[in-house]
């Protein structure tokens, strides 16, 4: 059995991952926003004995690449150590001029190349025929039409993939005027590619390259006379009908405004129902294992640590799960670039781009796949300063810790016809949004852009969305999400449990010297058995250590731990107050909000949550970067520790100075 | 004449550029010298101009928009 190395390449937009997924069966994200696949995928299948690994790269344009995304292709083809044995090049039939670009340079490169002409279904209706047959003979490589939606065309692709011709010799004149000729051979050293050759000589001569795209289209041209033709009887246009009010100056942001409404209240309103089934199904599941197992120390880490843990996550699954097939339906659909479009010139104003939009929307559920899909924003400068600011914006993982701090400081009550509780939830929301922009006008002025900008998006035709897309898209993104976070948080909920239940000496003899104090009532015991363990617990001891710090803040130690504890991940907080002020059992945010509520400061005498430390805890959590994945994925897209360091400062320090001047002005 | 004075909504034929990099981006797009091109809209604000082009639509920012001259 032989197997085949291939990757799968193409412009934005052509449909790559979704026929990656046809083929390969994987679940992966796929959309119709560019740049979607942020990273390279692999998958793998069996076809006719052949073992085939196929390898989806995200979308390019050429082979000089002007965004780290493209640069990650061309990386990836002149390495030695991913080589490929081939290329499946994906082009679009409604586009198939700019697509053939992309083909000669690979073709030169010297890739054996299958073509696969995606969206042929569409084209057809749209009145363009196109002569696979004449192509392949022009071409000199197998060339398939097929739906990549519909499946179409995809048996005869596989057919196609393990039949690939050898490459023919590369001809200068396809991108090189007959006087640079010699230039080029000379440059060819040991035999190497001519194309190459070609490629390093026009680094150091610009107009080289346009010489190139000069001759380039000319040859297309020349080959799509006999084997491309559009019958304009049959052609509509969709697309330009709803553009006319989708690009409207007034009623395009109309809509667009009603658009990301109509996602909050669904991500809000529609999420309300699974969270509360998923709520009770916890606490189900916890009074089972609780009753289930001997009561002990295993009892106790799987009920209060591990089940208490997990219970922080999984409640989040449907907003995030809502937030992105929303997103997914967006982007199939073809939406996204116009969001993009309309917002470009508001983005330019504050530092960033019309494609900061999309990473930006993506931060309200979680800035980690945010910052990640920065890469198709080719200034430095506007993708540099998208990645400073996004984690302000307010994600999912902040909702818990407002719910609970708001349901507790705020009353239940209506004002002016709205919930107050909803209202400042809401305006946390707005902070979060305004902080952005301030945010983005100061690192405008701050950092230098070393390269020029250069903003050019195309406006894909508009597709019905393919729900199976949309829903792989969904899968992987949450599960991803519920993932990465819940290992954090189990892990630290764990930490925090084991640190509570163990201590010095006095933890450790407590028993022992109550058990002497014959004068003491039973319930005297147990209350002097829990504050001393309470008090010398490693968390306790550890908790006080950083007590001066917070105490400007309005914090005593617990308050602090939970600070110190969501370091790792906001979302932690509530959970490991929830251990800290010992009640495990308690599900439902209100409940939280109660038990917490009746709290004492032991510093000040004073409720713990009172009405100056709720803002003052509000406002930290807003602003403070508390969150290692965003840490870690903000280092990996910048490879920088200096910006990454400016990242958790300046969060950090506005995080702490807007909470001691709410705190001391409150309190 | 450039992209952002010429008449909305009517082909023009492109004569010149005048920044290589907005020449060699274009030619990405299969937008040449000589290519025929339609400016569909602008967007409010100072923002990106919407292009019909041969093979397809694509929208760029005002200040690479007048590098392109047209006839």
């Amino acid at each position: 059995m032989s197997s085949f190395r291939i990757a799968l390449i193409g412009n934005a937009n052509v449909g790559k991952s979704t026929l990656f997924n046809r083929l390969c069966g994987l679940k992966q994200k796929t959309g119709n926003y560019p740049g979607v696949t942020v990273d390279k995928k692999k998958g793998s299948f069996i076809h006719d004995s052949h073992v085939i690994e196929l390898i989806d790269l995200p979308g390019f344009n050429s082979l000089n690449p002007t965004s780290l995304d493209e640069e990650l292709v061309y990386q990836f083809l002149m390495s030695d150590k991913d080589k490929v044995d081939q290329i499946v090049f994906v082009a679009n039939a409604l586009d198939l001029k700019k697509s053939l670009y992309l083909f000669t340079q690979l073709r030169d490169l010297g890739f054996p190349i299958a073509v696969a002409i995606n969206f042929s279904d569409i084209a057809s209706k749209k009145g363009i025929l196109i002569d696979a047959n004449q192509l392949s003979i022009d071409l000199g490589v197998p060339v398939v039409l097929l739906s990549a939606r519909k499946g179409e065309g995809v048996e005869t692709l596989k057919d196609a993939m393990i039949n690939v011709p050898p490459v023919k010799e590369v001809d200068l004149s396809h991108f090189a005027k007959p006087e640079i000729h010699d230039k080029i051979k000379h440059e060819a050293k040991n035999g190497e590619n001519l194309y190459i050759s070609f490629l390093s000589l026009a680094k150091k001569n610009k107009s080289y390259r346009i010489k190139e795209s000069i001759l380039r289209y000319q040859f297309i041209t020349a080959i799509l006379k006999n084997a491309y033709s559009v019958n304009k009887d049959k052609a509509t246009d969709f697309t330009s009908k709803l553009d006319r009010i989708l690009l409207h100056q007034v009623g395009g942001y109309v809509v667009l405004m009603a658009i990301l409404f109509l996602v909050f209240q669904c991500v809000f309103w529609l999420a309300t129902y699974p969270m509360d089934w998923i709520d009770a199904g916890m606490g189900e599941l916890k009074d089972f294992t609780a009753s289930s197992l001997p009561q002990g120390a295993l009892n106790d880490l799987l009920v209060g640590g591990v089940l208490e843990g997990l219970g922080g996550v999984v409640i989040f699954i449907p907003q995030i799960a809502i937030l992105f097939f929303l997103f997914s339906l967006l982007e199939e659909s073809g939406y996204m670039n116009r969001a993009v479009y309309l917002l470009d010139s508001s983005m330019q104003k504050i530092g960033m781009s019309g494609k900061s939009v999309v990473p930006l929307v993506s931060s309200f559920a979680c800035a980690v796949p945010s910052i990640m899909a920065t890469r198709t924003i080719q200034n430095r400068k506007e993708r540099l300063i998208t990645i400073l600011v996004a984690p302000l914006i307010t994600c999912s993982a902040r909702i818990p810790v407002y719910t609970v701090i708001i349901a507790i400081i705020i009353p239940n009550e209506t004002w002016g016809g709205f919930n107050l509780q909803g209202l400042v939830l809401l305006g946390m929301y707005l902070l979060g949004v305004f902080t952005t922009v301030i945010a983005a006008l100061v690192f405008k002025f701050i950092i230098k852009g070393k390269y020029k900008s250069f903003f050019i998006i195309e406006m894909p035709d508009y597709l019905i969305p393919s729900i199976g897309n949309v829903l792989l898209s969904m899968w992987s993104n949450t599960k991803s999400f519920v993932l990465n976070a819940g290992k954090i948080i189990v892990a630290v909920t764990i930490i925090i449990f084991v640190l509570q239940s163990n201590g010095n000496g006095k933890f450790n003899g407590v028993e022992e010297a109550v058990s002497k104090r014959t004068e003491w009532t039973p319930d005297q015991k147990e209350y002097a058995i829990k504050t001393i363990k309470e008090e010398n617990s490693f968390l306790a001891i550890g908790g006080k250590a950083i007590e001066p710090v917070l105490i400007p803040l309005g914090y005593d130690w617990k308050v602090g731990v939970g600070v110190i504890a969501s370091i790792a991940a906001r979302e932690v907080f509530v959970g490991t107050m929830l251990v800290v002020y010992g009640d495990r059992d308690l599900e439902d945010d209100l409940l939280i909000a109660d038990h917490l509520g009746q709290q004492i400061n032991a510093n000040t005498g004073k409720r713990t949550f009172n009405f100056a430390t709720g803002i003052s805890l509000l406002l930290f959590y807003a602003f403070s970067l508390q969150c290692m994945s965003t840490i870690a994925v903000t280092y990996k897209e910048t490879k920088s520790l200096k910006w990454t360091s400016i990242q958790f400062l300046y969060m950090t320090v506005l995080a702490y100075i807007t909470a001691l001047i709410a705190y001391q002005t409150l309190s | 004449m450039n992209l952002l004075t010429c008449q909305h909504n009517k082909p023009v034929i492109i004569s010149a550029f005048t920044d290589e990099e907005v020449e060699l981006r274009l030619h990405e797009y299969g937008v040449c010298k000589g290519s025929s091109v339609k400016r569909l809209s602008k967007a409010p604000f100072s923002g990106p101009i919407l292009l019909e082009t041969e093979v397809s639509k694509v929208a760029i920012r005002r200040k690479h928009a007048k590098h392109i001259l047209v006839t």
